[in-house]
């Protein structure tokens, strides 16, 4: 080899060497965090506002602590408002330029709140990688209009929950869940005592066939006779008098607490304080029996808690509160959640198999509708109300019940449509 | 004999028919302070008793250590900042009132009687839309998540019924004691100081209740406006206690108790005055 | 008075006379000039109002005539409507559950005039049974009964909610322990316990119950200020002549308390009316609305609503009822006033 071949095989192997040094670097041994080390020690404060309490406030607050010790530059005030209060506190202070980073609610605000551009999608700050590890139902909830607007934190349906000492054998199905509720009353303990909030009742609706939208988001709950049967089955149970159905949080609440109720509906935002009261290994969490009518499974509306960004925040203060929303959701403080809160994940890489009673919310929620988060869906819950109130109360025949609650729905939806208009 | 047996007879009827009253009266109360010593905490109680068994005055020693989950703040700072906005809303509702009601009692000039009618409109107005640009007009003024603007708010919404309650009062007061006054070389602010203040104590302090009540207890502006805990409230705290689902009776009973305790002395202090000062002076002679 | 409504409007609102001042041959400018003073005692209220009430108030009726809902907070160039929110109100053709106006309206007006005959019943009968000469325990008894209206109504509320709880409230376990049928759903049960008053449900009693007990107390002590001035001689020529303890209280007590009992009974008509505690944290309006007045219909159509521009348009309606009403009652009670 003449050496003037050696010094080409020397360059070539060293631009090669080179180039690959260059390119490892640059893609930072594939991870994905761009070393801006300039920025991240700028202090930025975000502010979170929620109305989280009891042991979820203890997660946020430790998450914070957490977070903020990796992060020095980062500073996060959290503030806690009534639930009632959030949603009117977070428009009007949004609406005047002003707000939090952050905003902790229902998925149900996520539809007034965009069309009002007080929210910011946060498809810029994730990618298919990331939402990999998300429940797809979850993810489907928080999309509108191709955008994704919120982070799912939990998610949450209701299901069945029972006392392992009364419940024995768990009813397949609504006839035999009702021989089993009447077998089980005796003096003041009562085999079911239901909820009959829409919200709770929603699953056999459903399993009934009723529909709630058509393609052009009006409301067709009327059509078909879902509702009719549903409605029917409702007000079988209210003339039961073994059997408490009543449009009544509470009452259900104390009930179970107290070890006089075998079975209710609830989701899994109680069962902590159920397990404190009873025990752990005496409270059961299952799918509500298929509904005998029509043979189909309950399926309850599948509901998420979400983290919103407010649109007022600069650019800066979005980065900072989506790396902030990321670590909330990832598999740590999700796990948290998990653990110290009941809430069910809305991030897969949880590990839930050491909860029986988380698992028997996932097992229901195979059969779970994602709720709807169009602003159409602000409309349905007090007409549908209205309907079951009147029917066990004897005020209203099931027909008449569903008709005037789609006329109702219908009527608030050309209202709010015709009122956008400019 | 027959008589005085009547008489006693009567008087026994009419104490039970007071006592009957008081009884309902005060049953509620009883009822918050047998629901603060209960130490379940729960929910939801089973049974009327006065005194729970186990009583114990753990829920007030809960709720003073820890008033607001959502923040380190201490019962002192917010019983301090409640204090400041209510004090602060008493006393110039009725130095702004008093100062306006004398207007309008004692000078007859245009737009007097427009606004004793636009006061009226403010008083019989629901204005809950208004909270909207309430909002928008205290941020621009950057007193809104202060404690200065609450007091704003608060006095603004007192003004109405203080300055047509002591105008009215005022009326009833004689010019001629002014006249004296200013015959004697006072003038016209030495006149409503010297004379006309001190002889209508009963109304200002029916102005000064009013204002202190409506700062102390107001919960919903302050949670629309406030941002930051070292700023809150007790009466936003206690709104905040009555959970989405279900409520700590026993911590929301001895909170309660605490908050109202201030206000029932007040009114315990200022009784004799609230009769008198309400009723347009008319029972004066 | 007659002609000039402008004029009259006040004079028939304030009890107070005024001595009318002839300003016709004075100019304007030369009025202002003379009541500097008076100016400069009102401008710290004036201002205070103008900037927290004044506008907002003025916003809101501008609002009334738009389409503002949540979608204008951040962008404020709502459509304007005309009159359609002030007509949809009237049809109750507002996307809003329950909303019936009309039978918002007739409960308001029901509510307010049986709350206070109670008040006003309750408060005088407790007055006169504590003016009665030399009567043991009277400032002990009155120290108690001006309680509930000494603790704030909002908590007052919040108690009496829990205390109409089906299971679980305090009303219902005294009713217990007394033999009496004790499962009164109060909040919850939409049927009518009386059936020709249809449009009272149980909640109705439920807050009636709070607010009869939260209100009584200001017209005792109303009363109780009042009976003061009746000058005992009075009764002592009444009884020289024969007169019964009855025909006492309806010929001379009454009467002469109507003047002093006048303007608490407007004030107390006007808090009732919109007495947005008891109602909103009691019975929440419910069930199915059948216990909303108009204030807790109108933030509610705020709050979680957010139609800003039908709830201006709502204020407005009922300012103009309570206008209505106030003038009524005003001629009323003038009327009568005469013919003593």
């Amino acid at each position: 080899m003449s050496s003037r071949q050696n010094a080409v095989k020397k360059i070539v192997v060293l631009a090669t060497v080179v180039m690959m040094l260059v390119s490892v670097s640059l893609t930072g041994c594939g991870t994905k965090k761009p070393a801006k080390p300039a920025e991240q020690a700028k202090p930025i404060t975000i502010t979170i506002w929620h109305s989280w309490s009891g042991a979820e406030l203890d997660v946020l607050n430790d998450a914070i602590s957490k977070y903020t010790a990796a992060h020095s530059n980062v500073t996060i005030n959290q503030l806690q408002v009534p639930f009632d209060q959030l949603k009117n506190k977070f428009q009007t202070s949004a609406a005047a330029g002003e707000g939090p980073d952050i905003l902790v609610g229902p998925a149900d605000w996520i539809g007034a709140f965009t069309k009002a551009n007080l929210i910011a999608p946060i498809d810029p700050y994730v990618d298919s990688d990331f939402l990999s590890h998300y429940v797809k139902g979850a993810v489907g909830q928080v999309t509108l209009n191709g955008k994704m607007m919120a982070m799912p934190e939990s998610t949450e349906c209701v299901a069945m929950v029972y006392n392992k000492d009364l419940v024995k054998n768990l009813p397949k199905d609504t006839d035999s869940m009702i021989t089993l509720a009447d077998s089980l009353q005796t003096g003041d303990t009562y085999g079911l005592v239901y909820n009959t909030g829409f919200y709770f009742t929603a699953g056999y609706f459903f399993a009934a066939g009723m529909k709630l939208f058509d393609a052009n988001n009006n409301s067709i709950v009327s059509q078909g006779d879902g509702g009719v049967k549903a409605l029917n089955f409702l007000k079988k149970l209210s003339d039961d008098p073994k059997i408490i159905a009543a449009n009544d949080y509470g009452k259900a609440d104390s009930m179970f607490k107290e070890g006089k109720a075998a079975m209710i509906i609830n989701g899994p935002w109680a069962v902590g304080d159920y397990v404190k009261a009873l025990g752990a290994d005496k409270v059961g969490v299952a799918p509500m029996p298929s509904f005998s009518v029509t043979g189909k499974p309950f399926a309850p509306f599948v509901n998420t808690k979400d983290f919103m960004i407010n649109a007022n925040s600069d650019d800066a203060h979005k980065k900072a509160a989506m790396d902030f929303v990321k670590f909330m959701t990832g598999k740590e403080i999700e796990q948290e959640f998990f653990e110290k809160a009941k809430h069910i994940p809305s991030n897969v890489d949880v590990d839930t198999s050491s909860d029986p009673i988380v698992n028997g919310f996932l097992e229901q929620m195979k059969n779970g509708v994602p709720m709807p988060i169009i602003s159409e869906m602000g409309a349905v819950w007090d007409p549908m109300q209205t309907a079951i109130d009147s029917v066990l109360a004897g005020k209203a025949t099931p027909e008449d019940a569903i008709k005037t609650a789609q006329d109702a729905i219908n009527k608030k939806i050309q209202s709010t449509r015709n009122s956008s208009k400019k | 004999m027959k008589p005085k047996v009547k008489v006693k007879f009567k008087h026994l009827l009419l104490h039970l028919y007071v006592i009957f009253w008081v009884a309902v009266a005060i049953f509620p109360i009883l009822w918050v302070v047998s629901m603060a010593l209960d130490p379940r905490n729960i929910s939801k109680p089973t049974t009327l008793t006065l005194i729970p068994p186990g009583a114990t005055v753990d829920s007030f020693k809960r709720v003073i250590a820890h008033p607001y989950s959502g923040a380190n703040v201490t019962f002192a700072k917010l019983l301090w900042n409640s204090t400041l906005v209510s004090g602060g809303t008493a006393f110039f509702s009725v130095l702004i009132g008093a100062t306006a009601a004398y207007a309008f009692s004692r000078f007859k000039f245009p737009g007097r009687q427009a606004g004793m009618v636009s006061f009226l409109v403010i008083f019989m107005l629901p204005a809950s839309a208004a909270l909207a640009p309430l909002f928008v007009i205290l941020t621009v003024l950057h007193i809104r998540n202060s404690l200065i603007g609450l007091v704003f708010a608060y006095t603004s919404f007192t003004l109405p019924f203080a300055i047509w309650n002591l105008k009215g009062y005022f009326d009833t007061v004689p010019k001629e004691l002014e006249e004296a006054a200013l015959v004697d070389g006072c003038n016209r602010n030495m006149a409503f100081f010297k004379v006309i203040l001190p002889l209508s104590t009963p109304a200002l302090a029916v102005t000064l209740l009013f204002g202190f009540m409506n700062g102390w207890t107001e919960w919903m502006l302050a949670w629309t406006f406030l941002t930051k805990p070292k700023s809150f409230t007790l009466a936003m705290t206690l709104y905040n206690m009555v959970g989405q689902w279900n409520t700590p009776w026993s911590n929301f009973a001895a909170f309660s108790i605490l908050v109202s305790l201030p206000i029932i002395i007040l009114w315990f202090l200022l009784q004799k005055y609230i009769v008198s000062g309400l009723t347009l002076g008319s029972v004066k002679g | 008075m007659k002609g000039n409504f402008k004029v009259s409007l006040p004079f028939l609102l304030m009890k107070v006379e005024d001595k009318v001042v002839n300003y016709s041959d004075i100019g304007l400018w030369e009025q202002i000039r003379r009541n500097k003073l008076a100016y400069r005692y009102i401008l710290p209220a004036a201002i205070v109002m103008a900037i927290v009430t004044a506008y907002p108030i003025i916003y809101q009726v501008w609002m009334a005539f738009t389409n503002f809902t949540v979608v204008n907070l951040k962008n404020p160039h709502p459509a304007f409507v005309g009159l359609k929110n002030f007509i949809d109100i009237l049809k109750n053709n507002v996307p809003l559950e329950n909303f019936n106006f009309w039978r918002t309206l007739t409960f308001d007006v029901i509510w307010t005039f049986i709350n206070v005959f109670f008040h006003v019943t309750i408060g005088i009968s407790l007055a006169v049974a504590l003016n009665t000469p030399r009567f043991a325990a009277k400032r002990f008894y009155r120290s108690l009964l001006i309680i509930p209206w000494a603790v704030p109504a909002y908590i007052t509320a919040l108690i009496w909610k829990n205390m109409f709880d089906t299971q679980f409230g305090a009303v219902n376990l005294l009713l217990a322990k007394l033999g009496l049928p004790h499962n009164i759903a109060w909040l919850t049960n939409p049927n009518p316990p009386i059936h020709f008053l249809s449009i009272l449900p149980y909640s109705f009693y439920a807050c009636l119950i709070t607010n009869v007990w939260l209100g009584f107390p200001f017209m005792m002590v109303v009363a109780s200020g009042a009976l003061q001035s009746v000058p005992k001689e009075l009764y002592e020529a009444a009884r020289i002549d024969g007169a019964t303890e009855r025909q006492q209280f309806f010929e001379i007590t009454l009467p002469l308390i109507r003047f002093a009992m006048t303007p608490a009974i407007m004030l107390g008509l006007i808090w009732t009316f919109n007495q947005f505690n008891v109602i909103y944290l009691v019975s929440g309006g419910g069930p199915l609305g059948e216990t909303e007045i108009l204030v807790t219909q109108a933030y509610k159509l705020v709050n979680p609503a957010g139609l800003f521009g039908v709830a201006s348009a709502f204020g407005l309606i009922v300012f103009v009822i309570l206008l209505f009403i106030t003038l009524v009652t005003n001629r009323v009670s003038k009327a009568t006033e005469s013919v003593i």
